[in-house]
């Protein structure tokens, strides 16, 4: 076992490999086997993250700290300042595993939903798995580095996989705008967190890990939060939160898989493995955390809200995904880092087990999947059907789901930051039962609609495996607590992960009843009494249209941000054309002005040039007179 | 002896006047009969000198002139008659095209 953690290596290059092999390979020789590499290169990966999470129980706490130095990347003269090296330690482990073991189910998945009904594979088969490959690798670097710049480049380099993944389809204006977007949201947060990585190395001289923890105690306490605050710039980008969260939503013009793996399991949770690993920086800090908590719980609250008005099963999903990360964030925030990675673990599973469900659904409908125009699908999808149903409960959190554990693990730890927290968060845990199920029984009870010509079926073998595995996960992985064994990586933080105390139980019962509550209602409304919903919302008009149209935030955005952007972009070009340009040609007017006089010289009349000759011998010759 | 000074003024007319010819006459025929003439004055010069300084080394100088001065005159007319052909004038403007 500790051969896994001396070549953790093996983890992010065996993805590449493959990735590199289906895109060397695929167009021409693999074709509609591309996959074999990737899912090889993957799978393998999950066996070593395995292997290594083994390898890491066995070690000491005091190792943890260790570097793995891998190689020097830019050496300069008083030693390398920019090295590959690992950090290994149980955060590490528990990511590694998560982002594989889920990775590995999606690109299975895939084989079969990147495909025509017919079994013919979509056009840029190859491409999808080269790019899925590649985020693997990118993921993995993220989670294993050991320094912030190879963190900086994890991150920059999990952006661009989305980015390549979200336009897939890049002959939609719409995906190739989704696509622009995630990437200059993303910027626009990596552009923080650069500065926070900068200010990093101007004030400590160094970008490991090991050395940045232990001296983030000597820095001014303004120096501190300047650099909390930037890196939790990234993860506001990076991680879908206030304000930065409106790329998330539309990045589901990407396929299913994509949405499943980068946008609900592993991307998107990088923010909040990074705010997690840099939980020295964030305490030592003394505004950074509540500002964490609070962004956090603001955004869990409002994408619940907006959920709940949305006909497009995998926005639902994506602005439940944005909610959860506000959970994640507010854990972190109130200081219990180890309920947010158990979230991130949990949620990961059943995220991605409904986004693959939708993306099963959509397979099915021909590429529909506005609940508006379809029902009762469980009769003919029934292990869709029930994996989804897993999910939804866990999601919800329902009692005894993985999802109940950590949810309830977060609202514990939010209550003890503060009670208005911890309302928040109960309250966020009821609208995401109502608007989980809401779409749940929409789509799958109710009389059998299906949109024009479809006809509905099962997906393939290749697709509803990976959905039960992960429907067991979703159910089951909540049993392995393993804040004992995080808890001395994580351990800045404290107490929280251990607060089940008699007085909080209420907190469970109350999380439980909660998600019951929820669904019953979620039941009342959309099943047993449909026109109390549209009552409800034929006569809070106003409020509704808010929701539906996502407050109206993107617009908002538009107005204030790009088309002044847009214009002062055409400014600029103005300027460029007539002033640059224009000093330019005065410059250039010179010359001209001198060739327009000059050229009287060279008429073509040979006349002219033997009275220039005759005046120039007559200006010799008085010259040289007069001088004599 | 008597002063050069008289046939120089001769020969500073004939070059003159052959100046002016080539510097306004368009016709190349007739521009080069104006360089003709310039030579001559310059011969009447060398004649001058000659009688100046007692000795026949000027008109030597001079036959030498006349001969180069034929042989300029075939070389010319030689070129005269390439480039009537090319543009079937005589006219200076004809070549106007090649300016700066």
């Amino acid at each position: 076992m500790r051969f896994f953690v001396d070549n953790a290596w093996l983890i992010p290059v065996l993805p590449l490999l493959g990735a590199i092999a289906a895109g060397a390979l695929g167009p021409i020789w693999l074709r509609g086997r591309s996959h074999w590499p990737v899912i090889a290169g993957v799978v393998l990966a999950f066996v070593a993250s395995a292997g290594l999470l083994m390898g890491v129980r066995q070690l000491e706490p005091a190792q943890y700290e260790h570097s793995y130095h891998i190689y020097d990347w830019i050496s300069t003269g008083e030693g390398s300042w920019l090295t590959v090296s690992f950090r290994i330690d149980p955060l590490t482990a528990i990511m590694l595993v998560t982002v594989t073991s889920v990775s590995s189910l999606v690109v299975i998945y895939s084989r079969s939903y990147m495909r025509h009904h017919g079994d013919r594979p979509e056009r840029g088969y190859e491409r999808f798995f080269a790019y899925m490959g590649l985020f693997v690798f990118s993921m993995c670097v993220l989670v294993l580095a050991g320094n912030f710049l190879l963190l900086y480049l994890g991150w920059e380099a999990v952006g661009l996989c989305s980015y390549l993944l979200i336009g897939f389809y890049y002959e939609r204006p719409a995906a190739r705008s989704a696509a622009m977007k995630a990437f200059v949201v993303n910027r626009i947060g990596d552009f923080g967190f650069g500065l926070g990585v900068l200010l990093i190395y101007l004030k400590l001289g160094s970008l490991d890990y090991t050395y940045v923890f232990a001296h983030i105690g000597e820095l001014s306490g303004a120096a501190v939060t300047a650099i909390a605050l930037l890196l939790f710039c990234g993860a506001i980008g990076k991680s879908a939160q206030i304000p930065l969260y409106v790329w998330l939503p539309d990045a589901m013009e990407g396929p299913s898989p994509v949405s499943a793996l980068i946008h609900a399991a592993t991307m998107v949770t990088a923010g909040v493995y990074m705010v997690a690993r840099c939980g020295a920086i964030f305490a030592t800090s003394e505004i950074a955390l509540p500002v964490v908590a609070s962004v956090g719980a603001v955004t869990a609250l409002f994408a619940a809200t907006i959920a709940l008005a949305q006909y497009d099963m995998k926005r639902i999903l994506a602005y439940s995904t944005i909610s959860q990360l506000g959970y994640m964030f507010l854990a972190l925030g109130a200081v219990a880092p180890a309920a947010a990675i158990f979230h991130l673990y949990t949620h990961a599973f059943f995220k991605a087990l409904l986004f693959l469900g939708a993306g099963s659904v959509m397979h099915a409908l021909a590429g529909v999947i506005d609940i508006r125009q379809f029902s009762g699908l469980r009769r003919r999808m029934p292990v869709t059907w029930i994996t989804f149903v897993a999910g939804g409960l866990a999601l919800a959190g329902f009692p005894l789901t993985a999802g109940f554990f950590s949810k309830d693990q977060i609202i514990h730890a939010a209550w003890q930051l503060h009670p208005i927290f911890g309302a928040l968060g109960l309250f966020t845990a009821l609208l995401t039962a109502i608007y989980t199920f809401r779409m749940i029984f929409r789509a799958f009870w109710g009389p059998e609609t299906a949109p024009e010509g479809v006809a509905v079926h099962e997906s393939s073998r290749w697709m509803t495996v990976p959905l039960i595995v992960l429907a067991v996960g979703a159910v089951f992985a909540g049993y392995w607590h393993f804040d004992k064994f995080l808890s001395p990586v994580v351990e800045v933080t404290g107490h929280a992960s251990h607060g089940h105390d008699s007085s909080a139980h209420w907190i469970m019962l109350a999380s439980a009843a909660l998600a019951v509550v929820g669904i019953i209602t979620a039941w009342i409304l959309y099943r047993a009494w449909p026109q109390l919903a549209r009552g409800i919302a034929d006569r809070a008009r106003t409020a509704y249209q808010l929701l539906h149209n996502k407050y109206y935030v993107d617009e908002v955005y538009d107005q204030v941000i790009v088309r002044p952007l847009h214009g002062l972009g055409r400014g600029m070009f103005g300027c460029d054309n007539y002033v640059i340009d224009g000093l330019l040609w005065i410059i250039t007017a010179i010359p001209r002005a001198a060739g327009f006089l000059l050229r009287e010289f060279q008429r073509g009349a040979v006349q002219g040039y033997a009275l220039a000759m005759a005046i120039g011998v007559a200006a010799i010759l008085i010259g040289w007179l007069v001088a004599s | 002896m008597t002063q050069p000074s008289c046939y120089m003024v001769v020969g500073a007319i004939l070059f003159g006047l052959g100046l002016v010819g080539f510097l306004s006459r368009r016709n190349l025929i007739v521009m080069f009969l104006s360089t003709e003439v310039m030579f001559q004055g310059v011969l009447v010069n060398l004649v001058a000198f000659g009688r100046y300084h007692g000795n026949l080394d000027g008109q030597a100088f001079a036959m030498f002139l006349l001969v180069i001065a034929a042989v300029e005159a075939a070389l010319a007319l030689a070129l005269i008659v390439v480039l009537f052909r090319r543009q079937a004038t005589l006219d200076a403007e004809a070549w106007r095209s090649m300016r700066g």
